[in-house]
């Protein structure tokens, strides 16, 4: 039964394709129940199928190059390879004394750190530098806060009059010496006599003289208690005195 | 007032005062070169320069007022 015998008989509907260069349309061809297909690239180019004897050639013709470009000429052996390969592992090898080299000469280094270390902690000269350089800055440190603290008034001063006779008397402004005193100052009322101060062993001869209308300021050290005596050049005398 | 006079062993005699018997509370202390003879010649500047100094402790003296009134 032909085509044609068949169309009119099952009056089927036969798939077709459109031939542009024909301007017409066939029946699509095939055998054993598949349609025949043409591999064409994006521009409708027939593409070129290899068989697969034909693809078997082609890969041996590229492996041989790819065999040639190894060796660099078709006349190197495995022998050559060799060689070379014994070459580099020679090179890794001096590559790997020469670090182990390094690894030697920085163990010297770290020896020698450690000498110098051991020459510091043992030379206690520098340990006691050190000590005396750390006593003479908290040294400075006691001093500075002293000197800022004989300008602050924690506590209300004392204030008094005080006779000052021939007989060296303990000076103080309040009941008796004020406790943590600071500073004292001694302001000789008399417009005459001079009075002296001093340790207990004051006398009219030795004393440090403050003149009439004249003042003395004393600092103390607060946790120290140091008396100072007054003593009258002459007769019994008045001073005015203050305790901070 | 009362007094103690006390030698030290440094050449010095402490004086102590109170004047709580006077029903004040204040006690008072000084040294003074010598012995308890200076003490003794020297405490009644030391009283006097207290009394003056801490005055406002004392009560202050009652007005005398004059017989028959303020006219």
């Amino acid at each position: 039964m032909t085509l044609k015998e068949l169309k009119e008989m099952t009056e089927l509907k036969i798939p077709q394709v459109y031939d542009a260069a024909k301007d017409a349309y066939e029946v699509i061809q095939g055998r054993n129940g598949a349609a025949r297909v043409e591999v064409s690239d994006p521009d409708g180019d027939p593409l070129d199928v290899l068989t697969i004897t034909e693809f078997i050639a082609k890969v041996d013709i590229t492996l041989s190059a790819l065999r040639d470009a190894i060796r660099g000429t078709s006349s190197k052996t495995l022998t050559d390879l060799a060689t070379a390969l014994a070459s580099i592992v020679t090179n890794t090898a001096n590559i790997k004394i020469e670090a182990e080299s390094v690894d030697l000469n920085m163990d010297g280094v770290e020896a020698l750190l450690a000498d110098i270390l051991a020459k510091i902690i043992a030379a206690p000269s520098t340990e006691a530098k050190q000590d005396t350089i750390i006593g003479h800055v908290d040294g400075l440190e006691a001093a500075v806060d002293k000197v800022n603290v004989k300008d602050l008034v924690a506590v209300a001063p004392a204030v008094g009059v005080k006779t000052i006779t021939a007989t060296a008397a303990e000076i103080f402004a309040g009941a008796s010496v004020k406790d943590s005193r600071r500073m004292m100052k001694i302001r000789n009322e008399d417009p005459v006599l001079r009075l002296r101060v001093g340790p207990s062993s004051v006398t009219q001869q030795n004393g440090y003289p403050i003149e009439p209308g004249g003042t003395l300021e004393i600092l103390f050290d607060p946790n120290a208690q140091v008396a100072i005596y007054g003593i009258s050049e002459g007769a019994a005398m008045s001073a005015a005195i203050v305790e901070v | 007032m009362t007094h103690n006079i006390i030698e030290n062993q440094n050449g010095t005699t402490s004086i102590i005062i109170d004047f709580i018997a006077e029903g004040v509370d204040l006690q008072c202390e000084t040294s003074v070169k010598g012995d308890a003879a200076a003490a003794e010649q020297y405490l009644p500047f030391f009283e006097a320069d207290m009394r003056k100094n801490f005055a406002d402790r004392w009560p202050e003296p009652e007005p005398i007022t004059p017989e028959g009134g303020i006219e």
